[in-house]
């Protein structure tokens, strides 16, 4: 059984250690502390035991209850424990400004840190139990209890990491206040993952995790994989930290990025994963064949100066574990690519995959491969040779940059052509490059066509780029940045924005007409009725590697949120309208998300959809990060794919469309993008957002279309009473009747127009009251069939 | 007399002074014998063996099992689920329990005083070794029996007592009515809980004591005995404690 246990002293009683912990952050850093106004500490302890209920529970209450001093928090195994509710608002209650804004910080020993308290306390209750059982698991930890409504993340961080916990034998996270207020940390999943003891559980998290990512062509065998990983291998009994082998490491993976490292939910797949690396890092040599991922830049694994062993030393070894792994698996298994929201080429890509032996042995001295800006040093008539001031200013540029690491390559163009110059040079390309034509159309088509000047192209690291020019400037020397050696693994060129040009690689460089192929895109004159055909019927889904991710949902974390990519799998063809784009806008808000981007994959893109991808950054406002556009003569038909990046605060609190129960409250909302139901469905304004038992975005067909498929998921009706026809294009919502007042309350300050349409009822009939029309009574599951039978002229209509 | 009172000193993981209470109990005439808790489980020493075997029981201070869960609230656990002692109806047959410092937090979770009482951490505690000035009051407790105004050392008061504000003026009442509040600091509001320094049972013969007596057994103990050098060779007035168990023992023998 799992337990989480929490223990604190009682509101009336002053905490001593707590105020200490705030007199030590007031001293070390004052500007927090001021914005502390009130703290408490509370002792934790995560456990699994092998007894019966009752036991437990008796156990607990004597080990850790003192009737005079102290509250018990256990969830709900114990709720008499602690004071009126049985949860820490019962402590919160005690806070001197109220309502406060809370936090929690909470620290605990890692797993093979020597944890002597927990030795002790497990010591005890076995003593109660009245048996020793070797499968017992207990880990300490503390929880801080702060409040402070002028405290930020940052701050919180400050503490944790600084002052509160020692990283190296302990982890920390936040909880939330609304986490604070409920018990779902004291969920048996929740807890065993500090235990270590569900490694298969997380293992098959983790499985579950790189599946959803996998991508089309990964000719993976899952089972394979799995059973590797089910695999125990032999591990020491002795805790890591007292043993001084050679070999042993303590590698801390560490993302790439603050944000996710600051991730502060646990029990994101992100930390799994993290928990499951680091795990298996620990004696490497042992354990890591267990290991089928590796972060094959070095700038992933943690090496910093608090190590046992020099940095170094510890990525050898690392490496070393890695080479055995690869040569027990002997082929590259897994490729897991993660990426935030901000830019997805920057280097906080998340790379697991296994290596095999000869790429391992191959690369790991070389250089990755990465994205570097192209500029272009030469003189600024194109047509004159650079005087011997500018060559002197140009070398002690590049001496510059060289000490500062900006620069990955120079190539000498003198006497060559552009084209040539690329094709002298594959090497450095074979990523892939993007040349931008943009403003010096002049310049390009005279480099492709002349002998280049003297001069050279410099390829700078993308952190560096606006450094290196302002270093360009400076000096006075003249520049052009004309591309990017991307990733894509394709040329691409790009002009205004939009891909004028793709071609891949091999054919690009074989090629003397490389450069003039401008492939505008037009919209194909014809369509091939048989393809079009098959392209909407059964292999609608089957051009998978056009779209971006076929998972339904990757998770970014962030800080003290979820995100999530919401992938509305919807590939449409030509009859895709700015309708339908706002009813997906609409749809991922009704989910609970806030739209920050949007990514679109196109094949043979038609100009409306061009136009309308335009609409959806002017209009709504909505960044495009990621815009794939593809040529595809073969097919000949048009496909869009859009999904929309999506953050959620909290993805347990995501809604679903069905209506759940009978005697429900029916709402519709005005759901024009700039009216404030967007925001307040997206969470960014209002605090009863959670008293919604379900909404959803009215479908382009009619709100009663979308009553119907809410409804019938769980077979219920409705009675509701249609005042307008007006309705289109908002949300209809669901509300209990407890929550009715609350919620129209904040509707009615934050100015959401609504609308009360009726309940919904027990019987799976939709009853619809029109105004000058008799009331229409409609039988739910017929009504869908003949929505799916795309029959829209009968019953509803 | 031929037959000597033995005395159990309970030693655990963290106690304190244990060889001290041996000389103690050695002076004042026991037979001492220091046992681990550990030992005593194997041993699987019960109750009536307890009440058999030894006169005295005493439990040290210090720092039992690190403090965890509280001050000696698991070699309590120990002596309560595992060995399944009850001391109240030890002394019942005749013994006499001595807890001095975390072990007076152990008579506590052993329930000895009730469960009204308990100790939390003391926000002024500083570490040091410092004399304190107590005075007995009443008659009931036969450790203290006779016994004036004394000087104890005392370790850092790491914890403090307190009563269930719930049930304060019951638990205050129950205290003074069977005069369990036994040892007071000299000089202090007798009515305060901060003053208290240790506790009786209602019959007397468990005492449970803050200060530590086994540290003061000869007047070399102090700091000020080189002032007065002549009387190197006097007992300290922490022995008084043991001697006045050994009057106990011998009235009852």
């Amino acid at each position: 059984m799992f337990l989480r246990v929490e223990t604190a002293l009682k509101s009336d009683f002053p905490d001593p250690e707590a105020e200490l912990w705030l007199k030590r952050i007031a001293k070390t850093n004052l500007a927090i502390g001021e914005k502390i106004r009130w703290v408490r500490r509370l002792e934790v302890c995560w456990m699994e035991l092998e007894a019966p209920r009752d036991k437990i529970v008796n156990s607990l209450q004597t080990v850790f209850k003192d009737p005079v001093l102290g509250w018990l928090f256990t969830g709900d195994l114990l709720p008499s424990a602690a004071g009126p509710t049985g949860t820490l608002q019962d402590l919160m209650q005690a806070a001197p400004m109220r309502p406060g804004v809370f936090y929690g910080i909470e620290k605990r020993k890692r797993l093979q840190a020597h944890d002597e308290k927990a030795q002790v306390t497990l010591d005890a209750i076995q003593t109660v139990l009245g048996r020793y059982h070797p499968g017992d698991k207990l880990v300490t930890g503390e929880l801080l209890l702060i409040e402070g409504p002028k405290l930020t993340e940052k701050d919180l961080e400050w503490i944790s990491r600084y002052l509160f916990t020692d990283e190296k034998f302990e982890s920390w996270s936040y909880i939330s206040e609304d986490e604070l207020r409920r018990n779902s940390r004291f969920q048996a999943e929740q807890v065993a993952k500090y235990l270590g003891v569900s490694q298969a559980r997380v293992q098959s998290k983790w499985l579950q995790f790189r599946k959803s990512n996998q991508t089309p062509e990964a000719g993976i065998s899952w089972d394979h994989l799995n059973a590797e990983l089910q695999k125990v291998y032999p591990r020491s009994n002795e805790q890591t930290m007292m043993r001084e082998e050679e070999w042993m490491v303590f590698p801390k993976i560490e993302f790439a990025s603050m944000d996710l490292n600051r991730n502060t939910q646990n029990e994101t797949e992100f930390q799994l994963l993290k928990a499951q690396l680091e795990m298996n890092g620990h004696h490497c040599i042992s354990q890591l064949q267990s290991v089928l991922s590796v972060l094959p830049k070095r700038t992933r694994l943690w090496v910093g100066t608090d190590q046992v062993y020099h940095p170094e030393r510890v990525w050898t070894e690392f490496v070393h574990g890695l080479s055995r792994v690869a040569e027990t698996t002997n082929t590259p298994v897994v490729q897991v690519k993660c990426f935030e929201d901000e830019l997805e080429s920057d280097h906080s890509f998340f790379w697991v995959s296994t290596l095999g032996v000869s790429e391992l042995q191959g690369h790991s001295k070389k250089e990755e491969p990465g994205m570097v800006e192209l500029l272009w040093i030469g003189p600024k008539d194109w047509g004159t040779s650079s005087n011997t001031i500018a060559v002197e200013k140009i070398k002690e540029a590049k001496g510059r940059c060289d000490q500062a690491h900006a620069l990955s390559f120079i190539l000498p163009c003198a006497g060559k052509k552009l084209s040539e110059v690329l094709q002298d040079h594959q090497d450095r390309f074979k990523q892939g490059i993007d040349i931008v034509v943009d403003g010096h159309v002049d310049w390009y088509s005279h480099m492709l066509s002349h002998a280049m000047p003297l001069s050279q192209i410099w390829g700078v690291t993308l952190e560096q780029r606006a450094w290196v020019e302002q270093q360009l400037k400076m000096r006075g020397i003249h520049y052009l940045h004309f591309g990017v050696a991307s990733l894509t693994g394709n040329v691409r060129v790009i002009c205004d924005g939009k891909v004028q040009f793709e071609s891949n690689l091999e054919r690009f460089f074989s090629t003397d007409r490389l450069l003039h192929e401008f492939d505008l895109l037009d919209e194909p004159s014809y369509l091939q009725e048989p393809m079009k055909s098959t392209a909407e019927g059964e292999l609608k889904f089957s051009v998978e590697k056009l779209l971006i991710k076929r998972s339904p949902l990757v998770f970014r974390p962030r800080q003290n949120s979820w995100a999530g990519l919401m992938v509305l799998p919807e590939l449409f063809d030509s009859s895709f309208s700015l309708e339908n784009l706002e009813w997906m806008l609409r749809k991922c808000t009704a989910m609970g998300g806030q739209v920050r981007s949007a990514q679109v994959s196109m094949l043979n893109g038609l100009k409306a959809w061009t136009k309308m991808i335009r609409i959806l950054c002017s209009e709504f406002g909505i960044h495009l990060n990621q815009m794939e556009i593809r040529s595809e003569p073969r097919i000949q038909s048009h496909w869009c794919a859009i999904q929309f990046v999506s953050t959620v605060v909290d993805i347990r609190m995501m809604r679903s469309e069905d209506i759940k129960n009978a005697q429900e409250r029916v709402y519709w909302l005005d759901g024009s993008f700039d009216q404030p139901a967007f925001r307040w469905l997206a969470g960014l304004e209002g605090r009863y957002q959670a008293g919604l038992s379900s909404a959803m975005a009215i479908d382009p067909r009619g709100i009663k279309e979308s009553l119907v498929a809410a409804l019938v998921k769980r077979k219920l009706g409705a009675e509701i009473t249609l005042r307008d026809q007006s309705y289109r294009g908002g949300f209809l919502v669901t509300l209990s009747e407890n929550e009715r007042f609350a919620v129209e309350e904040e509707w009615k300050v934050i100015g959401i127009r609504y609308d009360y349409l009726g309940k919904s009822t027990l019987s799976p009939y939709l009853v619809i009251r029109e105004e000058d029309r008799p009331p229409q009574t409609i039988s739910i599951e017929d009504a869908k069939s003949m929505l799916d039978h795309g029959d829209s002229s009968g019953v509803l209509l | 007399m031929s037959t000597k009172f033995r005395g159990l000193i309970v030693s655990a993981p963290g106690a304190r002074g244990l060889f001290d209470f041996e000389e103690a109990l050695r002076t004042a005439g026991f037979d001492p014998e220091i046992l681990s808790i550990e030992q005593l489980i194997e041993a699987k020493l019960d109750q009536d063996q307890l009440c058999l075997k030894y006169k005295v029981l005493i439990i040290p201070g210090g720092n039992t099992y690190g403090s965890v869960l509280g001050g000696g609230k698991v070699l309590a656990l120990k002596i309560k689920k595992t060995l399944r002692w009850d001391l109240l109806s030890y002394v019942d047959r005749g013994g006499l329990v001595l807890g001095v410092g975390t072990g007076l937090e152990t008579l506590v979770h052993l329930d000895c005083f009730g469960n009204d009482y308990s100790f939390r951490v003391n926000p002024q505690a500083v570490p040091v070794e410092s004399w304190v000035k107590l005075t007995p009051i009443g008659n009931r407790c036969v450790w203290l029996r006779g016994l004036g105004t004394m000087s104890l050392p005392l370790n850092q008061l790491a914890t403090v007592f307190v009563i269930d504000p719930f049930a304060y003026v019951e638990a205050k009442g129950r205290m003074e009515r069977l005069g369990m509040n036994c040892l007071v600091l000299e000089g202090k509001d007798l009515s305060g809980q901060e003053s208290v320094m240790g506790l009786c049972d209602p019959s007397g013969r468990i005492l449970g004591m803050l200060p530590h007596p086994e540290f003061y057994l000869s007047w070399t103990s102090t700091e000020d005995w080189i002032s007065n050098p002549t009387r190197a060779a006097a007992p300290g007035q922490g022995l008084a404690l043991f001697e006045n168990a050994m009057k106990t023992a011998l009235s009852e023998s």
